[in-house]
């Protein structure tokens, strides 16, 4: 176990330096993709924002609750972009149907801990996590809310399942990828797109069915809505507190074996994208 | 024009390229986010019953025509992704100019989205709680402008790809946070707070999307708007012509 997470913590600490690298050898380049990581990280939340102060608030949320919904979701997508946006290990469907899951199997490293491994971007990709810590912070402040270590860790623990659900939904898509691999190629990045399009909004207003649609079957709104509802004490309905964990825990489940599923088609049939000359078909 | 309709038509079989799932799974989650959209905004009628001036319906009509004509009021051509891909060197090579080419690709690429999603869409509109019928002749003026200054707007993002370097992503995920919140296709300038809306609806991003559909559901005023469109058209044409001209000699593509 020592060992393995040693191993872990080296290759994380290598794709450190290798995108600490990029930082040095473009460093404009790389101060561009920053501030336009940042300003889309403000941008896509600021609607909403805008819109709760317009009405005093939004769903059930006051001005500020929103606030800390939003500062939720930008830190949770951050640390998305922060682990699984670097070489698509997060949009995993791009690379089963472009056939480059040839290239991670013949590595001497088990396929999960490259695709644990292999997308993190802590300097070009670390801007949303640090907006949404910043929003999360002043949302909180405002909010006056005791920070005491066993809320803490129930923020931890959501912030997981945040990230869980949204990883967890693009490898669930992703199945279809090893057997459509043309016609696949995007479908994470179109249920990634789904999730973060829908995440941000407040649903308190909804009908219990859509909510429950949007917390289970299609879950956005687990996003930052249901959790952020759950930091601040104002369950949506009863049980909220152990199915949000629970649903977190069932996709990622899902996702897993729908990769494991996926990848003995893969095994049997392998990518057929590309053509002898190199060229992806 | 047959040379046009003959790149356009390439584009719509091209659409059809990445499979049923691809298309269809990406308009069912796109009907489905709209959907819960409406949803919202009914609950913040039934909450604060002010809603900038908007009666529910106009704004149910809002939503669902953002929906709609999403490709015509956000236009988005492939220069970008192109550009990164290479594919825009192949297009000096036909006997065509590049922008016409570019012009027709996207005209083509519109006709899966208004057959599979505006279509359902428009036929469910007067179920769903909105109207068919514009509130104001002026849309029919302001939608063609709408177009031609999104075209513009992408031709202009497109150059700054190539000045940065093929920095496509980057740009591309800038632009599209911008314009969900500048444009006033996500929310209507209305619904916004104090005189920020107001502003928006007159700046070039705010004209592209937000004046048709404000015009469409009788809440703009198309002696403010129209004036606005044409004159940044009547700007922002010749600037993205010249300045793409000018960009030709710096592109550059690692391909693909």
């Amino acid at each position: 176990m020592a060992a393995r997470l040693k191993k872990l913590a080296r290759l994380f600490a290598l794709y450190a330096r290798m995108d600490a690298q990029w930082f040095a050898q473009d460093t404009a380049l790389c101060l561009v993709c920053v501030l336009s990581e940042t300003l889309s990280s403000i941008a896509s939340v600021t609607a909403v924002f805008l819109l709760a102060v317009r009405f005093g608030g939004v769903g059930s949320m006051n001005q500020d609750e929103v606030l800390f919904m939003l500062g939720f979701y930008t830190l949770s997508t951050g640390l998305y972009n922060l682990f699984f946006n670097g070489n698509n290990t997060g949009e995993i469907s791009r690379r089963i149907g472009r056939g480059q899951l040839d290239h991670c199997l013949i590595q001497p490293l088990p396929l999960w801990v490259q695709l644990l491994t292999e997308g993190f971007l802590p300097i070009s990709g670390c801007q949303g996590a640090l907006c949404g810590a910043i929003i999360t912070a002043v949302a909180a402040g405002r909010l006056r809310l005791a920070v005491t270590l066993p809320s803490l860790l129930l923020f931890l623990l959501f912030l997981l399942a945040s990230v869980g659900v949204q990883v967890g939904m693009r490898y669930v898509a992703s199945l279809s990828a090893f057997t459509h691999p043309v016609g696949s190629e995007e479908i994470s990045s179109v249920m990634g797109n789904f999730l973060t399009s829908i995440g941000y909004y407040p649903l308190g207003g909804l009908p219990h069915w859509a909510q429950g649609l949007l917390v289970t079957v299609l879950p956005a709104g687990c996003l930052s809505w249901l959790p952020s509802m759950l930091l601040l004490g104002k369950s949506p309905f009863s049980g909220a507190m152990a199915l949000y964990p629970l649903v977190a825990v069932l996709v990622c489940g899902a996702g897993a074996l729908s990769f494991k599923k996926g990848l003995k088609v893969y095994e049997k049939y392998g990518s057929q994208r590309y053509k002898a000359m190199g060229h992806r078909s | 024009m047959k040379q046009f309709f003959a790149t356009a038509r390439m584009r719509v079989k091209e659409s059809s390229t990445f499979g049923l799932v691809n298309l269809l799974g990406g308009y069912l989650l796109r009907a489905a986010g709209t959907l819960a959209m409406l949803m919202i905004w009914r609950q913040l009628a039934d909450g604060s019953g002010d809603l900038g001036g908007m009666t529910l319906e106009q704004l149910t009509t809002f939503t669902l025509l953002t929906t709609i004509l999403h490709p015509m009021l956000d236009v988005r051509t492939p220069i970008s992704s192109w550009l990164h891909e290479g594919v825009l060197i192949g297009l000096y090579q036909r006997p065509m100019g590049v922008l016409e080419q570019l012009t027709a690709m996207t005209l083509g690429g519109w006709c899966t989205h208004f057959v599979l999603l505006s279509a359902p869409l428009a036929l469910l509109t007067p179920l769903l709680g909105g109207f068919l019928a514009p509130r104001s002749a002026w849309f029919f003026l302001s939608l063609p402008l709408a177009v031609v200054q999104g075209f513009c707007v992408d031709f202009l993002f497109g150059c700054l790809i190539v000045r940065a370097a093929n920095m496509s992503w980057q740009i591309e995920c800038l632009r599209g946070a911008l314009t969900g919140l500048l444009t006033g296709a996500v929310i209507p300038f209305a619904l916004l707070p104090g005189k920020v809306g107001q502003l928006l609806s007159l700046s070039p991003l705010g004209t592209l999307a937000g004046a048709s559909l404000s015009l469409y559901v009788g809440t703009g005023d198309p002696a403010l708007l129209l004036p606005a469109q044409a004159l940044w058209t009547a700007l922002l044409l010749p600037l993205s012509l010249f300045l793409f001209h000018k960009s030709t000699e710096r592109m550059m593509s690692y391909g693909g």
